[in-house]
């Protein structure tokens, strides 16, 4: 086989290749630069930090190996973290999922007034929780004067103390959460819906298919990229709840809403514990993950893609 | 001529413009200079949590303090509530960057005496600027106690409250009672000041939280404490600690005259849904807020059951090692000026904290305001029962523990003495590590 001359053509080429390589690179900077100091960098760093134990300002940490993992595996308050987790994560993914489509559905229609609803569906998507916060304890207020209390008093039904009730308080967040989160999904719902090509159904219809007919055969199976894209983003979200119980409860009463994420800013932000909140950041990435592969697997393939 | 006139006038232009320009440098390197002796003057940062009212006394201090000692410039920074001040602290702390002194609870104090990061004042009380031993025995023995770590005087007490019980006055007077002193009185006036309408309660005697400093107000009255002597066992588990809570559960639950909130009471007491509650004496002006001219209020001692106590809580000023000496006298000067007696009393006199140098007591102002606020004047007598939290790095740990041992009793998940027990077991292992 003749050995091919390298040629000057050659190295022109191989210049012109390495510029570009080079200008592409050079617009990739900034956003690498971004992504690796605050993302890439802290995640490794954090996962470094789970292996000590450290205070945040002690200057000579101690290094423990994998010993807050395996304190997680004995702390009652982490396993009842990732039990409330758990709850509120089948407490909100399946209903918000459900009514934000059914609502998605309706805002795909002709009607009056449509850029309004969407608005409005929208508007506690971005309200910064703590607005939304005061409107909710107005609403759940143990006493007569609440909202919902005074709406059960009036039916004749016993008043609850809502957040105040271990029993009740998950429940009330939960509720709250749904409410909140609902506009995102709705959009993404609604893309999804308009991606539908129209011919489909004007063909399901000449074939005299009906209402439930057509979401069934049509819109469900059309729609399940972005039902199986809006789920995985909602599982991972909703194990990261925070900001809700941040402001409505702290995890109490009695640590009926303690979720993971809360429980590790306290321990991480409160009592300083760096190294047990890194690992306990860790574990529930692991989860995360876990999850998140298995929802592929056994979902994914059911997922239609045209 | 003519022609050439034109271009000559562009040189003077030049000329002018290049005047100007030197000029302003030279006026900008003066500046330079002047600002370069002006930094010859020390400057402090001080991290602080004191909002609002709090805060705008303290800004009256330092202005004070500036004029006095035109060489130190004071930055006092406010930081937004404790949890953020003590997280913001940690931060600067980790990045080497603390300011160079702040407000901080005994107990942060420990993690950073821990870590090194303490200056001790002690280092500051021999020679001429500092403290006689007089003068350091004029800070209530208390207060004092709660700044030592390992013997020695780290920081020096400053915005310390002590708790006090406020009440609707109006609706005591209505009732013909008189102020309660005792447990059995307070029980007594809220079972009066309590209405019921329809089988609805419409405004209760008390209001109660579900914390470990609720608590502790009826425990030290009980002649009860948090831990023994040698700081290393749990205590309030005892009957006294029993009692406490039995004595709250039975508000709640047995005499239907209180109810609890997790959060401030100040608001409840304010729309007349309460007509009681504990508070600490810094809160004053949160009460006068929430109440305008609604109804008359007023305020006394925590009623007791064995004896007076007055618990007293708030931050301490510490001041950080990272800085440079010639900072560090400065901070000196300026927490000494701070908790000097005619300071504190003018602190106190606006705020409701307590003035932390005994002899503050005595100073005409104090005296002349004392006279003219008699209720003031009684939690301020009641010092000499002043109790304070131990300042050990477990204790924001322990705090959580005894609050959560109180909601398990509100909630009547468990009897007082169970929850206690539990509590304490949980205490002890933390304290055994």
């Amino acid at each position: 086989m003749p050995v091919r001359r390298f040629t000057a053509k050659d190295a022109a080429r191989r210049r012109r290749y390495l510029k570009e390589t080079f200008t592409a690179y050079l617009y990739l900077l900034p956003a690498t630069a971004v992504l690796v100091t605050f993302h890439f960098a802290p995640v490794f760093y954090a996962f470094y930090v789970s292996l000590l134990d450290w205070n945040y300002i002690s200057p000579n940490p101690t290094f423990v190996g994998f010993a807050n993992y395996a304190a997680l595996l004995k702390d009652s308050d982490f396993i009842t973290s990732l039990i409330n987790t758990v709850y509120y994560v089948i407490g909100t993914v399946p209903t918000s999922m459900a009514v934000a489509l059914f609502v998605a559905i309706l805002l795909n229609q002709k009607i009056r007034g449509l850029a309004w609803y969407r608005t409005v569906y929208f508007l506690p998507v971005i309200t910064a929780a703590n607005a939304v916060a005061i409107i909710w304890f107005w609403i759940y207020h143990p006493d007569y004067s609440g909202l919902l209390n005074g709406l059960l008093d009036r039916l004749g039904l016993p008043i609850q103390s809502w957040l105040l009730d271990p029993k009740w308080a998950m429940p009330c967040i939960i509720l709250m959460s749904i409410w909140k989160g609902l506009g995102y999904n709705v959009v993404i719902f609604l893309a999804g819906l308009q991606n539908i090509s129209s011919e489909y159904y004007e063909a399901a219809q000449i074939d005299g298919a009906k209402g439930w007919s057509i979401f069934r055969y049509i819109t469900w199976p059309l729609l399940s990229p972005t039902t199986f894209f809006v789920l995985i983003i909602s599982v991972i979200g909703s194990f990261q709840v925070f900001s809700q119980v941040y402001v409505m409860t702290r995890g109490g009463p009695l640590k009926s809403t303690l979720v993971v994420v809360y429980y590790l800013y306290k321990i991480g932000f409160e009592d300083f514990k760096m190294g047990y909140a890194s690992a306990m950041a860790y574990a529930l990435f692991m989860i995360i993950f876990t999850l998140t592969l298995l929802q592929r697997k056994y979902i994914g393939s059911r997922v239609y893609y045209q | 001529m003519r022609a050439s006139g034109a271009p000559r006038q562009g040189n003077q232009l030049k000329r002018v413009i290049v005047c100007v320009i030197c000029l302003s440098l030279l006026v900008m390197l003066l500046a330079g200079f002047s600002s370069a002796s002006a930094s010859s003057k020390v400057t402090i940062t001080f991290w602080h949590g004191m909002g609002s009212a709090l805060g705008k006394t303290l800004d009256e201090l330092v202005a004070e303090f500036q004029k006095q000692y035109p060489d130190i410039i004071v930055k006092a920074e406010y930081q937004g509530s404790y949890g953020a001040l003590n997280q913001k602290i940690m931060a600067a702390l980790a990045a080497k960057k603390p300011p160079t002194m702040a407000q901080a609870y005994g107990n942060w104090v420990a993690e950073y005496v821990k870590a090194g990061a303490v200056k001790p004042v002690e280092d500051f009380f021999a020679g001429p600027g500092g403290l006689s031993k007089d003068e350091i025995e004029d800070f209530w023995p208390e207060l004092r106690v709660g700044c030592t770590f390992d013997g020695k005087m780290y920081t020096l007490p400053f915005n310390k409250s002590v708790a006090i019980y406020i009440y609707n006055l109006t609706a005591l007077k209505e009732a013909g009672l008189e102020p309660p002193k005792t447990w059995e009185e307070l029980l007594a006036a809220s079972k009066a000041m309590t209405v019921v309408k329809d089988g609805k309660v419409t405004r209760y005697g008390m209001v109660l939280r579900p914390n470990v400093d609720y608590f502790a107000n009826l425990l030290f009255t009980n002649g009860g404490r948090y831990l023994d002597p040698s700081g290393k066992k749990a205590v309030f588990n005892g009957s006294e600690g029993v009692e406490a809570l039995q004595f709250m559960v039975d508000m709640l639950h047995k005499y239907k005259v209180a109810y609890y909130i997790p959060g401030y009471a100040d608001a409840d007491f304010g729309a007349g849904k309460t007509c009681g509650y504990f508070a600490t004496s810094a809160s004053y002006s949160y009460t006068d807020k929430a109440v305008g001219s609604k109804f008359e209020w007023g305020i006394g001692p925590i009623p007791y059951k064995k004896g007076p106590a007055a618990p007293v809580a708030g931050t301490d000023l510490v001041m950080f090692a990272s800085a440079t000496p010639e900072e560090q006298q400065a901070a000196w000067k300026f927490m000494k000026w701070l908790t000097s007696p005619t300071q504190t009393a003018y602190w106190a006199i606006n705020t409701g904290y307590i003035p932390v140098r005994r002899s503050a007591l005595y100073l005409r102002q104090m005296k002349e305001w004392m006279a003219a606020n008699p209720r003031n004047a009684a939690s301020l007598n009641a010092l000499k029962f002043a109790v304070t939290d131990p300042n050990i790095a477990e204790w924001q740990d322990i705090r959580e523990i005894i609050s959560q041992a109180v909601e398990e009793a509100f909630l009547a998940k468990a009897t007082p003495k169970e929850a206690l027990d539990k509590a304490a077991e949980k205490v002890n292992a933390l304290l055994a590590k």
